[in-house]
């Protein structure tokens, strides 16, 4: 099964309908997720990220349209019925939210919520689907699981919500598991357990992750591959070896630049000039030349598609991506 | 919903530092610090104390509720004396006595009217009534209410438009005008007291129905309802386990409310002549024909009254108290 493609998505776009008109929030992303692995998705707030992930869950809501094509195992999941959707998710497709704090119903004990999101999907018996619950949450590190199956959610601290939550997700034991931001709401000791906690899960069950973060410590630490997001594009991809260590796009030099590093002493962080554009009217070109201290003329006119830079799967939008080698070494 | 860890702690200090401040004295609970301590070892099953569900933290609150908790103790006794008087009262509201017109003594409790009926079976009779009217109302007007609400909130667009529209045409209407119309229709059939029933319902869902709306509009942006999504659930399921639960709060005070509300109109159709008919009584048809004759015979028009009124009252204060129970966040200070 390992290497095998799970999760293709191609030329994705989402639009939402706005009072100010049509906000373009992802522009043509393609991805793919293989078997067993966990793919991080970085970038700043707005970049797309989360609504690439929501649009593969099927959750965008009335206001919003996808096209393209978002293919699980080979199955073309856009496009089709809520109620068809709706027997993937939870099943195939599970995902974790940013802030565990509202994301458990504050009115029925947590082992309940676990043991119905199973029976959501599974011919199992109330029973079984409670001792299953249990189980999922010694799992996830939740000490003395069988009573606290019993308690409800505002007897759980943060971190131990977000782990609940995690059982909740993979209840149904599905391939892809997406986390958005799963530890952004999190104090730093807890974010550690938490991601200790998804890792232990995809040794266990084998599952893929899609970790969605603008913690470039988390992708450090968590990942297998990279995607780098901006404006509802994907900009860069790469291992994170790749990415870290000889990133091919001005934004991720940015944002790894941006990072306060132990080795540098009393130096003032370094921005990335500028703000995100408005995606109502994305930049032409490639969307990040404003704020690109390398553009050319060329780059506000010509668009810069994520493309082969004769590194293997390195792949880069940057039309100067084969010259920004010298720069990083 | 607020987080409930949160809610108790702010109505303990309130229940504590409100009322019982001076009787009681200086109190340990009363230091800032101190009171969360104990509320923290409550709390944290970790040292092994049960922590409380929902459910018991608002019974709670409710039960530190005075004004609530009185008018309880007295509508129960009200209910029970209005419901088992024939078992314990020698005198039936079909009976006509020898003694006419006579005023209240310890044989006839609330005296008599001129052809000798006596006026407490008579209005323990109406009081029962005016209950079972209150609560078949409720019943009703939540149901419907609960279902128009929960489907326009949930739903919005075209089905909001469509159903909202239509109860705003049934709030506009001169609800006492139409319902004296329509009564009417069932004025000289015995036991039309359930029609009536049925017709003040027809005036008092609406409510019930913006209420749920309002609370759905809000309750559906939750997070854990994205959750459920994302974990398969259909609408049905989200509706009734996630979002129904979570407004009963509201629904519940809002149907104590309906209670009082029906039996006004009730008694408001009846003291117009357009209520429920002869064998039954109801409590505004005894104000109505005594209301002539106060000043001389005026057991027959305060005697129903005054019962009416503090009906009305107990069951408005178990609203307020339930109220502050489900969301102790809008805690007022509380004589």
């Amino acid at each position: 099964m390992t290497g095998e493609t799970l999760l293709e998505v191609e030329n994705l776009v989402v639009d939402f309908r706005t009072p100010d008109g049509l906000v373009h929030a992802v522009r043509g992303v393609d991805l793919t997720i293989v078997n067993g692995e966990t793919v991080g998705i970085v970038g700043e707030s707005g970049s797309g990220k989360s609504v690439t992930m929501l649009a593969v869950m099927g959750l965008l809501g009335r206001t919003a349209t996808a096209t393209g094509s978002v293919k699980l195992d080979g199955e073309e999941l856009l496009g089709l019925k809520q109620k068809e959707m709706r027997t993937h998710r939870g099943s195939r497709l599970g995902m974790v939210f940013q802030d565990p704090m509202s994301s458990l119903n504050p009115v029925h004990k947590v082992g309940v919520q676990i043991a119905e999101a199973k029976r959501a999907h599974s011919d199992v018996s109330r029973a079984e689907a409670k001792e299953e619950a249990i189980r999922l949450l010694d799992v996830v590190g939740i000490p003395d699981a069988a009573r606290r199956a019993d308690q409800y959610p505002h007897e759980f601290s943060g971190g131990m919500r977000q782990r609940a939550m995690i059982a909740m997700a993979i209840v149904n034991n599905p391939s892809l598991l997406i986390a958005d931001e799963p530890t952004t709401a999190l104090d730093v000791t807890i974010q550690a357990q938490v991601l200790e906690t998804l890792q232990r899960v995809k040794q266990e069950f084998g599952t893929s992750i899609a970790l969605i973060t603008h913690d470039l410590g988390v992708i450090a630490r968590m990942v297998d591959r990279v995607i780098v997001m901006y404006a509802g594009e994907a900009v860069e991809m790469g291992t994170v070896d790749e990415i870290f260590t000889q990133p091919r796009h001005p934004y991720t030099m940015g944002l790894l630049a941006s990072l306060p590093r132990i080795d540098r002493r009393g130096d003032k962080l370094t921005p990335i000039a500028g703000a995100p554009p408005s995606m109502l009217k994305p930049p032409s070109g490639c969307a990040f030349h404003p704020r690109c201290s390398r553009a050319q003329e060329r780059c506000s006119v010509e668009p810069a598609r994520l493309r082969d830079i004769g590194l293997g799967n390195h792949r880069s939008a940057c039309l100067f991506a084969e010259q920004l080698a010298e720069v990083t070494q | 919903m607020p987080d409930p860890f949160i809610d108790d702690r702010a109505s303990e200090t309130v229940a504590e530092a409100g009322p019982g401040m001076q009787p009681r004295g200086f109190d340990r609970r009363d230091i800032p610090g101190e009171s969360a301590f104990d509320h923290t070892a409550d709390e944290l099953t970790e040292f092994g104390v049960t922590a409380r569900s929902q459910t018991r933290l608002v019974l709670r609150r409710f039960f530190r509720h005075r004004a609530a908790m009185v008018s309880l103790v007295i509508l129960i006794l009200m209910v029970a004396a209005a419901f088992l008087a024939p078992h314990y009262y020698k005198f039936s509201y079909l009976e006509q006595t020898n003694s006419f017109s006579s005023p209240p003594s310890t044989t006839h409790w609330f005296g008599t009217d001129t052809i000798g009926i006596d006026t407490y079976a008579s209005v323990m009779q109406g009081a029962t009534k005016s209950i079972e009217i209150g609560l078949l109302v409720a019943i009703f007007s939540t149901l419907i209410g609960v279902f128009v609400g929960a489907l326009t909130g949930f739903y919005r667009g075209l089905v909001d438009a469509g159903l909202m529209r239509m109860t705003d045409l049934f709030l506009i209407m001169p609800d006492i005008a139409v319902l004296a119309v329509v009564a009417n229709r069932f004025r000289n059939q015995s036991g039309n007291w359930f029609m009536i029933a049925l017709v003040i319902t027809l005036f008092a869902w609406m409510y019930q129905a913006r209420l749920t709306r309002a609370e759905f509009l809000s309750l559906r942006e939750r997070d854990y309802v994205l959750a459920a999504r994302a974990l398969g659930a259909s609408d049905r399921r989200i509706i009734g386990r996630h979002l129904l639960p979570n407004a009963l709060g509201s629904i519940i005070v809002n149907a104590t409310l309906t209670v009082s509300a029906a039996i006004i109109t009730e008694a408001t159709l009846s003291f117009l002549g357009f209520g429920i008919t002869p064998p039954d009584i109801s409590l505004g048809k005894m104000v109505s024909d005594g209301a002539d004759t106060a000043s001389t015979r005026w057991w027959l028009f305060y005697l129903p009254g005054l019962f009416l009124i503090v009906m009305l009252l107990c069951i408005n204060f178990i609203g307020d108290g339930l109220r502050d129970a489900f969301d102790p966040t809008q805690d007022r200070l509380r004589a």
